[in-house]
């Protein structure tokens, strides 16, 4: 477990530098910011032509709490096998997982800053204001729907790897899906019965209820803690998950002898 | 050069940028992955009872895609061709690099077609919405002359691209602005005053505003005026980009980079 641990932080370490290869705090600010602020506005805006101030509050918390939740970790889970690096990994004594999970967990701590700051603007924007518990609140469950779509990320990205020109597809596919179907625009209950236990496997859709039970005042604690908790439980499930499949996909490479061809 | 050898200049161009398209996975799947925003915009429409304004989604999906074509495909020509060392030899044949240039982000943006295509058919399939073309002549117009100014622009954006060291950050950046000046999916009418004025210089504003007239029923106005303010906005931007590709490749040259990326 100690072994682990060093092994993620300096897979954390590649993703920094990985990191700094996109963005720096400049960039990201003005260029990445502003593509995800504008993004945000654009979809909210639809509230305002629907004419419902009910629509804009809840278009403003689905689009501003999941604000670029999800963008880039797909495709990370790649880059060790397009740096050539990836063998490497494999013939390590030690699992691949605590090594992608380091290089892809950046862009999770990208995805809370992102989201936080999104959803501070966008709500000051539109002039609405909460108690400083309930904005606490928030970004409390803005975290946790950040590590549970990160743990998502490391499935798809694991299966992503074994074709990793699909890595930027099943990238979009990843934060489209939590778009259209978490309740980020529309309430689950708007899907096909059969698409609805879908959408409560996914991350996002759980924490999202609950911060909309926060925002609205007039949640009951215990079943703001069962959303909570619902969300903990699939974020625990897509771990368990990831753990399971990273080293038998990267396994599959080195049977196959398809470990070095991209 | 006579008028047949550039044709035959451009219908090459063209061809070989067709090649380059569909081989690169990357790019034609990021075509077919845009339109699918149609499905995020449609169930809005229709969770909130609003299906008439379904023209709404596809306009958007449309520009979306015909803007991420331009931006993302579009923009990399120039710096793709330096990082593939064939700028040198494209800049010293005898055939204006612009003509080239020009001829291949035409091709890229005018892939973005299947946007409307394919949102047309998540409209029609995933939630029974079919949409009716009221003014198909405003609409067939309208995406000629939306293709024609996002390509005309795209010549701009690589120009500009080729000389930045992080080309995606800018790509990254740009598109987002333009998308909320243009009202590709809200009309710009529901900005905020103070940048609602910025809104007519954006090529998106006209080309959002046609095709949504042409879904509806009311008899579209100022057609002409906007179609041709549409493709005066894309001449601006070639001829910008014409002037920033010129002085980027001399500069290039000066400094012996051409092939250098």
């Amino acid at each position: 477990m100690r072994h682990a641990w060093r092994i993620y932080r300096h897979g954390l370490l590649v993703g920094a530098r990985d990191f700094a290869i996109f963005w720096n705090w400049k960039t990201w600010l003005g260029g990445w910011m502003m593509r995800i602020l504008t993004n945000v506005f654009v979809w909210v805006l639809l509230g305002r032509l629907l004419g419902s101030p009910e629509k804009l509050h809840y278009l403003m918390v689905g689009f501003a709490a999941t604000a670029g939740v999800g963008t880039f970790s797909v495709a990370a889970a790649s880059w060790d096998r397009l740096d050539g690096t990836y063998p490497l990994l494999v013939v390590a004594p030690s699992s691949i997982a605590a090594a992608l999970f380091g290089r892809m967990s950046i862009w999770m701590f990208g995805w809370v800053a992102s989201a936080v700051l999104t959803f501070v603007i966008v709500t000051l924007a539109f002039h609405w204001m909460f108690s400083a518990s309930a904005l606490a609140f928030t970004f409390v469950i803005i975290v946790l729907l950040c590590v549970t779509t990160f743990f998502l990320t490391v499935a798809v990205g694991a299966v992503a790897s074994l074709a990793p020109r699909t890595r930027n597809m099943c990238n979009f596919f990843v934060t489209l899906v939590i778009m259209a179907f978490c309740g980020v625009s529309v309430p689950v209950s708007f899907w096909p019965a059969w698409l609805q236990f879908f959408c409560h496997v996914l991350p996002v859709t759980h924490g999202l209820e609950a911060i909309r039970l926060v925002l609205s005042g007039g949640g009951a604690a215990t079943e703001i803690l069962r959303y909570i908790g619902l969300e903990v439980l699939v974020g625990l499930g897509w771990l368990g998950l990831s753990l399971l499949i990273v080293d038998r996909f990267a396994e599959a490479g080195r049977a196959d002898g398809s470990i070095e061809l991209v | 050069m006579s008028p047949s050898a550039v044709l035959r200049i451009i219908r090459a161009t063209a061809l070989t940028q067709a090649r380059l398209f569909f081989r690169n996975s990357q790019e034609w799947t990021r075509v077919l992955m845009m339109p699918l925003q149609a499905l995020v915009a449609m169930a809005i429409l229709v969770q909130a009872g609003r299906a008439d304004l379904a023209g709404y989604a596809l306009t958007a999906a449309l520009l979306f895609t015909i803007g991420d074509m331009g931006f993302f495909v579009g923009s990399e020509v120039v710096a793709g061709d330096r990082s593939q060392q064939v700028l040198e030899l494209l800049t010293a044949a005898p055939t204006p690099y612009f003509v080239v240039l020009v001829t291949r982000t035409l091709f890229v943006a005018s892939v973005g077609l299947i946007g409307f295509a394919e949102s047309w058919l998540i409209a029609r399939f995933v939630f029974g919405v079919p949409v009716a073309v009221h003014h198909p002549w405003v609409l067939a117009g309208a995406l000629l002359m939306t293709v024609f100014a996002a390509g005309a622009t795209a010549v701009l954006t690589a120009a500009l691209f080729s000389l930045a060291r992080s080309t995606r950050t800018l790509q990254n950046a740009v598109n987002g602005p333009f998308y909320l000046l243009g009202g590709v999916l809200v009309p710009a009418a529901f900005l905020p005053a103070w940048l609602k004025v910025l809104s007519p210089f954006v090529f998106f504003f006209w080309a959002a505003s046609l095709v949504r007239d042409s879904f509806a029923v009311a008899e579209p106005v100022d057609i002409a005026l906007r179609l041709g303010t549409l493709a005066a906005l894309g001449l601006a931007g070639a001829l910008l980009g014409g002037l920033v590709l010129r002085r980027m490749l001399d500069h290039l040259r000066l400094n012996g980079r051409l092939g250098l990326a």
